[in-house]
């Protein structure tokens, strides 16, 4: 496959296309061939990377088998590896990646089809083996997608790591002294984010208060904004807080807080009709 | 009497812009009809209230025993903008297998 920007999904229907010669309406095949590539298109997250179910006994994942796709003519394909890598490929390990980043599932669209998740039938069919039938699609829509960048301000993370006893406490100690600091200084950011890793991070209020003995928690603080020199000026304000701050504190040995740019996505649609494509080959 | 989601079920996360989506996936065929009867999105709205300040839609997937969650603007803007450590909402999955569901007796013994 060489493509400019595709689909993820388009890079395995295509050779099923051209092997098959399916029609560019036969939408039910079309759909199917695009299932067999959301599947696979993050890789081992369907052979036993990232898997929640019975990850303790998923083999050998240092080894891991990336997914193959073995496709027929009549649209079912079964989801496979090779012989002797590690991971696993069974019907949970392809489910989960089936919800993978999913919208409604009775319309995940790609230029080429519209398809049906609710028709995707599967079947065991031996070790490491899933078969994928019954899939059904509908016509693509009048639209392409346009992926459209844009600069949108600046960016910095910093990060200290606080020592039992009351590491929780001392964090969220540095972080009033951290913004308390900032503010004096006159900086304003559109968004400032406190995390304690360790505590909170993923879970938010779901994760409870934190354990009291917690033998370690990481401040995690960000600022998000347009004024360069304001995200430069927090970056300078992490370390200090090692010299001038709550006690037992570490983790700066990787310097100050790099300013990111903020390059960001803004999705968009337009007509089919405005769009010619041209491949051109050149000799080489 | 209350169970917790993990009992019964295992999920995937991933994001799409500022929308979290968690795919619930029923570990039996017979605790499908318990998900979809208690697992609503109102109730999985309460669950992530502090995170989730948008709507929650939920997509039934009876073909593969699984529903999908939609949780709009739960990730700080989401991509690149977004300063979370999650900001591509991987752990919402387990983050939503926390909730105590209501079972009867009978669901709970099989």
């Amino acid at each position: 496959m060489i493509t400019g920007r595709a689909t993820d999904t388009g890079l395995t229907l295509a050779p099923l296309i051209h092997e098959f010669g399916w029609a560019a309406d036969d939408w039910n095949r079309l759909a199917a061939g695009t299932i067999a590539g959301h599947i696979i298109e993050c890789g081992a997250q369907c052979s036993g990377g990232n898997c929640q179910f019975e990850w303790r006994s998923i083999p050998d994942l240092a080894n891991v088998g990336f997914p193959i796709a073995e496709g027929f003519p009549d649209g079912t394909f079964v989801i496979t590896k090779h012989e002797g890598t590690g991971g696993r490929v069974n019907i949970p390990s392809v489910k989960e990646q089936l919800v993978y980043e999913m919208g409604d599932p009775h319309e995940y669209i790609t230029p080429d089809v519209v398809a049906d998740f609710t028709t995707i039938r599967l079947q065991d069919d031996g070790r490491d083996r899933v078969r994928v039938f019954g899939i059904e699609g509908r016509p693509a829509t009048e639209f392409l997608k346009v992926s459209i960048s844009y600069s949108a301000g600046y960016k910095a993370v910093g990060t200290l790591v606080y020592a039992w006893p009351d590491a929780y406490e001392k964090a969220q100690a540095a972080d009033r002294i951290l913004r308390e600091r900032l503010d004096r200084l006159g900086l304003r950011f559109d968004q400032t984010l406190t995390e304690f890793v360790g505590a909170n991070a993923t879970h938010g209020p779901l994760a409870g208060e934190p354990r009291a003995d917690a033998p370690e928690v990481q401040l995690r603080v960000g600022v998000r904004g347009q004024d360069r020199a304001a995200i430069e000026r927090f970056t300078k304000e992490i370390a200090p807080l090692i010299l001038t701050g709550p006690p037992a504190v570490t983790g700066f040995a990787g310097g100050r807080p790099k300013v990111e740019e903020i390059v960001a996505y803004w999705p968009a649609l337009i007509p089919k009709k405005e769009i010619e494509p041209q491949v051109e080959v050149l000799d080489a | 009497m209350k169970v917790q989601l993990t009992e019964l079920a295992h999920a995937r996360s991933g994001d799409k812009g500022d929308t979290a989506n968690v795919g619930l996936i029923a570990l039996r065929d017979d605790a499908y009809p318990i998900l979809v009867r208690e697992v609503t999105a109102e109730r999985v709205k309460q669950h992530f209230r502090g995170t989730c300040h948008g709507n929650v839609e939920r997509f039934e997937l009876p073909n593969l025993g699984a529903l999908n969650f939609l949780l709009h603007e739960s990730l700080g803007g989401g991509g690149t903008l977004s300063l979370m450590t999650d900001a591509q909402g991987k752990t919402f999955s387990t983050a939503l297998l926390r909730m105590q569901i209501e079972v009867s007796d009978e669901e709970a013994e099989a």
